[in-house]
């Protein structure tokens, strides 16, 4: 794991603060590089092997954030559809609030999805703020929302990294999807993660760890997680029966 | 039906009296108590003195068996906003006051001296006893004590030290199914006006009622089918409140960038994901509490819990978002136990959790405490609890303390705080808070569905005027829910399902015995703000009151940079109808 080029600007994305993160996306936009497979080459490969109840441990994560690489470039719908295989009709009927950069998605099918996006995804809500949040609310006057009109991108990269984020009732059920997957973490993140997980969780964690394919013992774990040469941890939770 | 009144001003000491009700007939919820309040209470009266009336409603289905039917109005000229105020609460109350055949319960007068009383309501009658022993308890400990005297098949509205001590942001406690005073009607003061008429608590008797009966019980039982039915089944009221609560809110509100942060200088709290509705949840149930639960019988969306500690023991009801968001976010603390700790005492202290984290938030900007410091948070409620001169000041809410600490950024509007949803990210908020005869309120603007209700047909929805039209014909639906006594979360099932907006229509005409339509609940809404607003004209309340503060429009929210621009001409075109 030799740090690169990019190691202390994606490690300031670790940091707290919105700003850091901000950076981050100044950072992806800024880029120069033709190819954008080198970016997270400082990360580590953790995976699980766990049943399906095991799979919520990993909510805190998905509410927090995460990246994952994909086509970019797309509309938000072909996004998801095409490359994570959500179809137009949970699209249409369970992710009600989508915000992109912020920003209230009205339709997915015409809103741009770019290297350095941020998409967060969302059941209904409750409350007025949760009814005029909602895609195609009536009362989306009451807020502003993101330009739409564009369903693809010519010229524009053809591989990103665009940061996501589950929230409430699409957690259970995109969560494991996205974990199977593999999604990207910042490693302080992960760290905080693994800390603040209660005494019986951990352990059963600590037994269904692969670090770079093998087992290790929970202070060598807790070792890596916490070196400051790592910015970013490969997630991939697989679920057996 | 009748209405119940209490002259606590009388000679010989209180004197209690039923009446008809009359000219009030077919009201219920806020409808009554504004018209009460605007009939009743001269408009310039000390909200302390004695020509202010405390007005206690029930629901026009409350104490029926329709769903989620049991919301409970309190009214009177506000102490905190100096015009009218409806503030209202779940638990068991409504439900009771209304079997026992009370339409209202109006507290009136004051007394000679400072004597405190006790009031216990029975199908055998009414007793008023003072009672100095209870001086100064907690809710907690006055309703177990009110156990102990009256036993279990009780419920209490009652005032913590906050409403003895007169302050500002004193709520009026209501008891849940548990019997644990946890549900407040929180905004205004009310429990402030409580206090100045020296009623510490209002045991209720529910040993012999029954329910209400419908003039037309099949119909009543049909529509009730329904009603319930269509909570149900919508993923709002049937999936995302009984798993997360209200607090379901928290990520996405703090995503939009409309999520105030450290006294509303922020729109975004990084680590607000420490205390969402989704980790909130996993807390309870992970240390065996419970992160679905109802707040009243009757109760079908069940978006309440029950906090307990690492070690399982009982703390408190599942927080609310906006209450999460005032004494967490705001103040920058990220810390469930921490906030579970805070709602608890503004429970017991009998506290409007809004208001306290507000004014937290404007305390830590003076400097009394630092941003984050939990601790300092407990310190600074305990010390209004006590009474202490800070204590006295926090007590009387964000206006008075950014007053006295010499803060500019103060969030309020009519002297009350606003709440959870920054109005620069999020701008119709901003027409709502503004306008509201509430003061700064997130529920004075609901959401059904302004097609549905036929209050009004879609402007451009990104000018200015468009957003004014959405706040009239919400704030208009809202006063309609509030009459109702219904649970204004039913809002998303009408909202999305016609046939559960009719249901609901159904339930009160099988109940009265009517034939309302749409437009009439719509007239009956325009009625409320009408009677509201008209008081608040007399009390003293202009166009220049419905301003957010200056902060708003001038410093930009990150992270959109957003100021509030809707223009103030427009706000004043809100109640033009």
């Amino acid at each position: 794991m030799v740090p690169g080029n990019n190691f202390n600007l994606l490690a300031a994305h670790t940091l707290r603060g919105e700003r850091s993160e901000l950076f981050f996306i100044s950072f992806m936009e800024n880029d120069s590089s033709p190819s954008f497979k080198n970016r997270f080459h400082s990360f580590l490969p953790v995976e699980f092997n766990l049943p399906p109840d095991g799979i919520p441990a990993f909510f805190p994560l998905l509410q927090k954030g995460f990246v994952v690489k994909a086509r970019v470039g797309v509309s938000v719908q072909a996004f998801l559809g095409d490359q994570f295989g959500l179809g137009p009709e949970y699209l249409r009927d369970r992710v009600k609030t989508i915000f992109l950069d912020g920003k209230s998605v009205d339709d997915p099918d015409k809103t741009l999805i770019l290297d350095g996006s941020r998409l967060a995804l969302s059941a209904a809500l409750p409350g007025l703020a949760g009814a005029v949040l909602r895609r195609g609310s009536p009362f989306a006057g009451l807020r502003s929302r993101v330009a739409e009109g564009e369903k693809e991108r010519p010229g524009a990269p053809e591989e990103g990294f665009v940061s996501l984020k589950i929230f409430n009732l699409l957690l259970p059920e995109l969560g494991p999807l996205f974990l199977r997957k593999g999604i990207l973490i910042p490693r302080q993140d992960f760290q905080e993660f693994w800390e603040s997980l209660p005494g019986d969780i951990r352990k059963r964690l600590e037994q269904a760890i692969r670090v770079q394919g093998k087992g290790l013992p929970p202070d060598q774990i807790r070792d890596l997680i916490g070196s400051s040469s790592i910015a970013w941890i490969s997630l991939a939770v697989h679920s057996g029966s | 039906m009748k209405i119940l009144r209490i002259n606590m001003g009388a000679t010989g000491g209180p004197k209690v009296s039923d009446e008809p009700m009359g000219q009030y007939e077919g009201l219920g919820g806020r409808a009554l108590t504004s018209a009460i309040v605007a009939k009743e209470v001269p408009p310039l009266c000390h909200p302390l003195g004695e020509d202010n009336k405390l007005v206690i409603a029930p629901g026009l289905l409350s104490g029926t068996p329709a769903a989620i039917s049991g919301r409970i109005s309190v009214g009177c000229k506000s102490p905190l906003t100096g015009g009218i105020k409806e503030a209202n609460s779940g638990g068991q109350p409504s439900q009771v006051l209304a079997m026992l055949g009370y339409g209202a319960v109006v507290l009136e007068g004051k007394p000679k001296n400072d004597t405190l009383y006790k009031v216990f309501i029975s199908k055998d009658g009414v007793k008023v006893t003072p009672d100095n022993s209870l001086r100064l308890l907690g809710n907690y400990a006055l309703v177990e004590k009110m156990k102990k005297e009256y036993g279990e098949k009780v419920s209490c509205i009652s005032i913590g030290q906050a409403g003895e001590m007169k302050m500002s942001a004193a709520s009026i406690a209501f008891t849940d199914m548990e019997l644990r005073p946890t549900r407040h009607a929180g905004r205004g003061g009310v429990g402030a006006v409580m206090g100045a008429k020296g009623v510490k608590v209002i045991v209720v008797s529910e040993a012999g009622t029954k329910a209400r009966t419908p003039k037309n019980p099949e119909k009543f039982r049909e529509a009730n089918k329904i009603f319930a039915e269509g909570l149900k089944k919508h993923p709002v009221t049937g999936e995302g409140l009984p798993a997360y609560g209200t607090n379901v809110l928290t990520n996405v509100i703090n995503e939009a960038g409309a999520y105030p942060t450290k006294n509303f200088m922020w729109g975004r709290f990084d680590t607000c994901q420490k205390i969402s509705g989704e980790t909130q949840a996993q807390t309870e149930t992970s240390r065996g509490g419970l992160a679905t639960h109802g707040c009243h019988s009757g109760c079908v969306i069940q978006c309440s819990g029950i906090f307990v500690d690492k070690d399982g023991h009982y703390v408190t009801k599942q927080p609310e978002y906006e209450t999460v968001w005032a004494l967490g976010g705001n103040c920058c603390i990220d810390d469930l136990d921490v906030i579970a700790q805070l709602d608890r005492l503004c429970d017991d202290i009998g506290l409007d959790t809004i208001e306290m984290g507000a004014t937290i938030g404007v305390a830590m900007e003076a400097g009394l405490a630092k941003f984050g410091d939990g601790q300092a948070s407990i310190n600074l409620l305990k010390e209004v609890g006590k009474g202490s001169p800070i204590g006295r000041i926090l007590g009387n809410g964000a206006a008075i303390t950014g007053k006295v600490l010499g803060v500019e950024r103060v969030p309020v509007v009519k002297g009350q705080a606003l709440p959870a949803y920054d109005p620069r990210g999020i701008q119709g908020m901003g027409v709502t808070y503004a306008t509201s005869t509430q003061g700064a309120d997130h529920t004075a603007g609901y959401a059904v569905a302004t097609n549905i209700m036929k209050v009004g047909g879609y402007l451009d929805p990104l000018k200015p005027e468009g957003q004014v039209e959405l706040s009239r014909n919400l704030q208009i639906a809202t006063a309609a829910i509030d009459a109702t006594g219904m649970c204004l979360f039913i809002a998303f099932a009408v909202m999305d399902q016609p046939e559960t907006f009719q249901a609901l229509i159904d339930l009160l005409n099988a109940f009265y015995g009517l034939n309302l339509t749409a437009d009439d609940v719509t007239a009956l809404g325009k009625q409320i703000l009408k009677t509201e607003r008209d008081f608040n004209l007399r009390a003293g309340l202009t166009a220049k009151h419905d301003r957010l503060p200056d902060f708003f429009k001038k410093e930009a929210l990150g992270p959109h940079n957003l100021t509030f621009m809707v223009k103030d001409e427009d706000l004043d075109k809100v109640f033009n109808w």
